[in-house]
């Protein structure tokens, strides 16, 4: 269904090579998974076997690929590649087109060339299928993050197409969300469907993938399947917080309904407590209702040093055209020099505009505006999102580093790797309440919930 | 219920907006107005941001009328200032344009769902397919432009800023986030509409003068 060789895409001739000479065989039914970590070329491959960067982003791609038959690298080709094929983006918000769930399935049998009734009718039964015929026709944003990608998945197979590529498809997701996305390939597979997952999480897939890959640097090499079991890599002990820097009591938070209900939390200084549920939970508004910004719809009792909310997009977070602007600004609590000291790409990149950084850098930057701006109490919100396990460890390191210097943070996320490997605390949001739990307890539950089995 | 086809009603809304600038009869300006409000009465709630622009429009409207055409008799004091019946009779005459152009787009944009709208510009009035999805895609992106909005404008109240641009620096860094977040969402979805066969699209052409 796919072959691939030796593929070379690069965008633009100056620049070197971002995948080198790559080779896939991948045949009727079966899954294959590419593993590597962010920036090693990932993106890139399915981007050079669609035809997407030598038609679309105006790349350099050589060698040969064949997607049942259609060769993408041609411009003749590359027309027919939806015809053959499925895409699934990594970022839900950045592909879906259309207003409403029907209009995007209808969309893509449309542009196939189905009449616009029978487009409609199958439409719906393909929106029954993933469990969103009742919300055809709602706004797509009022749907949660899962339903979005299961639209997503939804709108790249309603066409039956023989091969399904899927990048990153579970980033962003909760547990429960990535289930339901294990669960379509493991069904696609015994469809007879051809699926190309494109993963930095293969932990996931391992049960599914008949062959596995892993590109680094831009060179694919087969690969063993990612070992079973869960590398927990805590090495210390959970701390105990200082004097506190948010105490709450029987806090009820919403939008004028009540979505989340705290009987009690607390965050001490040096300590880093972690909020995980699903998406949709109410753990945004809770942060957002602690940073100042909404007003709690009840309490007994809040008592909050001064803290500072830093959104799930880094990018919102600056305001300045350099680095050194943005931490300067930010040295209300700290001061600048301290601050600099704490950014490790520093004198590389003083004079940068914040936008043209890494998206690990850009954390780790927003980050330290946070604690420029409050040494108490620091609010991540879903931190993690799209990070790969070395940018993970920088995320890890930067928060850590912070912890030390005697903050306390309050990180909301449904990304069991920061309750494996950062939490000194957890609570869960346990049908709209939030309960203390032990965060390992809830790290390794929600891998279960994820499907990962645990050696 | 029989309804005209998008292509009609964007022909009917454009018709009437441009029918704004030339009647000159108040009352015709505020039947017509009254009509296109009556029609999209049950979801106005869905355009109030139009009545909201609107509503400031009229400021400016008031002022213009003042400073350009306050002649004739003086009609009453505003602040100790005479305002005479020309700045009253423009100021009228003014919002009754505008309420009429408002209200004609409102209601456009109430009775079509974006798709329809894109999808009668294109079959009917053969609006190229890239333009005419352009307008289903900018439905689909106001509520995330405006949760992005949000967003900024929640961390520069934590960081102590102005919420609300009065500088041009305000300015830049309140859009800078939100052209560049902007611009990547734009660029793949289009990557994603082109791998979902936008190119292979072969439009129908088809003219309907009624929805049924």
């Amino acid at each position: 269904m796919l072959r691939v060789e030796g593929l070379t895409a690069s965008y633009g001739l100056e620049g070197g090579p971002v995948v080198k000479s790559a080779s896939i065989e991948l045949g009727d039914g079966e899954v294959a998974l590419v593993t590597g970590p962010s920036g090693s070329g990932k993106t890139t491959l399915v981007l050079a076997i669609t035809g997407v960067l030598k038609h679309l982003l105006n790349g350099h791609v050589t060698g040969r690929v064949s997607l049942g038959g259609v060769d993408p690298l041609d411009p003749h080709g590359f027309r027919r590649v939806p015809l053959v094929t499925g895409v699934v983006l990594q970022d839900p918000d950045r592909q879906i087109a259309m207003p409403t769930p029907l209009d995007e399935l209808v969309f893509t049998l449309e542009n196939m060339g189905y009449e616009t009734t029978v487009a409609v009718e199958k439409s719906r039964k393909v929106l029954e299928f993933f469990g969103l015929g009742a919300k055809a026709s709602e706004h797509v944003e009022n749907l949660s993050l899962g339903e979005k990608r299961r639209l997503t998945i939804a709108s790249a197979v309603v066409h039956d197409p023989g091969l399904l590529i899927l990048d990153e498809p579970t980033a962003s997701l909760d547990p429960w969300g990535v289930k339901n996305v294990v669960n379509f390939v493991d069904k696609a597979k015994r469809m007879g469907l051809s699926v190309l997952l494109v993963e930095h999480k293969p932990l996931f897939f391992r049960d599914l993938a008949d062959k596995t890959y892993r590109i680094e640097r831009g060179v694919l090499v087969d690969s063993p399947p990612p070992p079973a079991g869960l590398p927990v890599r805590r090495s210390t002990r959970s701390r105990e917080g200082g004097e506190s820097v948010l105490e709450a009591e029987d806090l009820v938070v919403g939008y004028g309904e009540p979505v989340l209900r705290a009987d009690s939390i607390r965050v001490g200084r040096g300590e880093v407590v972690v909020v995980a549920g699903p998406n949709g939970s109410g753990k945004t508004t809770l942060l957002k209702t602690i940073a100042g910004f909404l007003k709690p719809l009840s309490y007994r009792k809040v008592k909050a040093r001064r803290a500072f909310y830093v959104p799930q997009h880094p990018d919102f977070t600056f305001i300045h055209r350099t680095v050194e602007g943005e931490l300067r600004d930010a040295a209300r609590s700290v001061a600048f020099s301290e601050l600099a000291s704490m950014y490790p790409w520093f004198d590389q990149v003083r004079r940068r505009n914040p936008f043209t950084l890494s998206h690990g850098q850009r954390r780790w930057l927003a980050n330290l505006v946070a604690y420029g701006y409050s040494r108490d109490l620091i609010l991540l919100d879903e931190p993690s999102t799209g990070l790969d396990d070395v940018m993970f460890g920088e995320l890890v390191r930067a928060v850590r580093a912070l912890a030390e210097r005697g903050a306390g943070l309050l990180v909301s996320t449904h990304d069991p790797r920061l309750l494996l490997e950062l939490a000194d605390r957890a609570y869960f949001v346990d049908g709209g309440r939030l309960r203390e739990v032990d965060p390992v307890w809830l790290g390794l539950e929600m891998l279960r919930a994820a499907g990962v089995r645990l050696g | 219920m029989a309804r005209p086809s998008a292509s009609l009603g964007f022909l009917i809304a454009l018709g009437l907006s441009l029918a704004a600038f030339v009647l000159e009869n108040e009352a015709v300006l505020l039947a017509l107005s009254l009509a296109c409000l009556a029609a999209s009465f049950k979801r106005l709630r869905r355009v109030y941001w139009v009545y909201a622009l609107y509503a400031v429009g009229l400021t400016g409207v008031f002022v213009n009328a003042v400073l350009f055409n306050n002649t004739g008799s003086t009609v009453f004091h505003l602040l100790g200032y005479p305002v005479r019946s020309g700045a009253v009779e423009g100021f009228v005459r003014v919002s009754l344009r505008l309420l009429l152009i408002a209200a004609a787009g409102s209601w456009f944009i109430t009775e079509y769902t974006p798709v329809e709208v894109a999808r009668g510009l294109e079959r009917e009035l053969g609006v190229p397919k890239g333009v005419a999805y352009a307008v289903a895609y900018a439905f689909r992106l106001m509520p995330l432009v405006a949760r992005d909005y949000r967003e900024v404008e929640f961390v520069r109240k934590e960081r102590g800023k102005r919420a609300v641009p009065v500088t041009p620096s305000d300015l830049a860094s309140i859009i800078t986030p939100l052209l560049r977040i902007g611009y990547e969402r734009a660029l793949w979805t289009g990557i994603s509409m082109e791998l979902r066969g936008f190119s292979l699209r072969r439009v129908k052409r088809e003219f309907r003068l009624l929805y049924r």
